[in-house]
């Protein structure tokens, strides 16, 4: 199935978990936040939330700025 | 007078020794950063959210935890409330605090905030347990309705994001200090150390600075300089100075002085 994952596409296995995502993704979870369709998904559901087809992902983390 | 040359800012639940806040923003390299932290002894660090770069979101957010740094996300780059508030609760869930920096911007060229969203914002965040400190414009009525909505702290504009240009409206400054019941935090458009100096004389109880110390020609001497304008402002603050007068008045007592003949000649 089909994810959009920070502004791009990406194919991931179906019933995929959020953390295997973020996992993928980041190198480590620290500083790391992430958005599921626009809503925040709080760290402790990250790995049990099951992905479908279309959900957008934000993962997010601190960059410089004043 | 006391031994500390400074005394503590508190803002909601935090208390800091230092009251000088440091601004990521515009930071030439990590190294560069280390340097800032450790010249401006700052214990406050902003930063924003951005979509994760494996290339440098880990590196900073280990230099701010080496430096013992208390992080304050903002939510810059966010024209309304709604974007701020997703922001924020994003920002909570990485750092797991509840300090945010609302910053809620109208436009990309003049950078100035936005009243209204700032307002929603700040409400509807506080309302979620958060500790807004809130960017605003130098507007006193403004301030005090920010103050209202439960901001913990409000950080009025000395000039434009950037500018350099110091404080523009001192007059305005000062009125918000005289009523506002929350720390007022100086932020935006500082150029050098002595308009940090400006601010605390002001009865400003802090200040920000990013670019001014980030673009300075020597980011690691320009940190120290606001270090030590932040200080020597607050520390004027408290020494209360002398009132202004358009007479010049006499430091040295005329009584006692020597009267000598003068030769018409002479």
């Amino acid at each position: 199935m089909q994810i959009t994952l920070n502004g791009k596409s990406a194919s991931v296995v179906d019933g995929v978990k959020l953390g295997e995502v973020i996992d993928m993704f980041a190198v480590d979870r620290r500083g790391v936040a992430v958005a599921l369709n626009g809503e925040v998904v709080k760290r402790g559901d990250w790995d049990s939330q099951v992905l479908i087809d279309r959900d957008a992902i934000e993962i997010l983390s601190i960059a410089a700025g004043g | 007078m006391d031994s500390q040359p400074q005394s503590p800012l508190a803002v909601g639940s935090h208390v800091f020794k230092s009251r000088l806040i440091f601004g990521s923003g515009g930071m030439r390299s990590i190294a560069a950063l280390r340097i800032a932290l450790a010249n401006t002894q700052s214990e406050l660090t902003t930063v924003a959210m951005r979509r994760y770069d494996p290339a440098a979101s880990g590196r900073l957010f280990d230099v701010l935890r080496e430096f013992n740094q208390q992080i304050l996300p903002n939510t810059a780059g966010c024209y309304n409330a709604t974007e701020a508030v997703i922001t924020a609760e994003l920002a909570r869930e990485a750092l797991e605090t509840n300090l945010i920096k609302v910053e809620v911007i109208n436009d990309d060229s003049t950078l100035l905030p936005d009243p209204i969203e700032t307002l929603k914002a700040t409400e509807v965040l506080t309302n979620k347990g958060f500790e807004v400190m809130a960017y605003i414009s130098d507007d006193v009525v403004l301030a005090r309705r920010i103050e209202q909505a439960g901001a913990k702290a409000v950080m009025p504009l000395g000039a434009p994001i950037g500018s350099g240009m110091g404080i523009l409206n001192p007059f305005n400054i000062e009125t918000i200090v005289n009523f506002a019941n929350v720390p007022i935090i100086l932020d935006a458009g500082l150029g050098s150390a002595s308009d940090a100096a400006l601010a605390m004389e002001l009865g400003c109880d802090g200040v920000l600075a990013a670019s001014a110390i980030n673009r300075a020609e020597d980011p690691a001497i320009m940190a120290e300089a606001f270090r030590l304008g932040v200080i020597a402002g607050h520390l004027s603050r408290r020494a209360g100075r002398i009132p202004k007068s358009t007479r010049a008045i006499a430091s040295t007592a005329i009584s006692g002085k020597a009267q000598f003949e003068v030769s018409s000649n002479n």
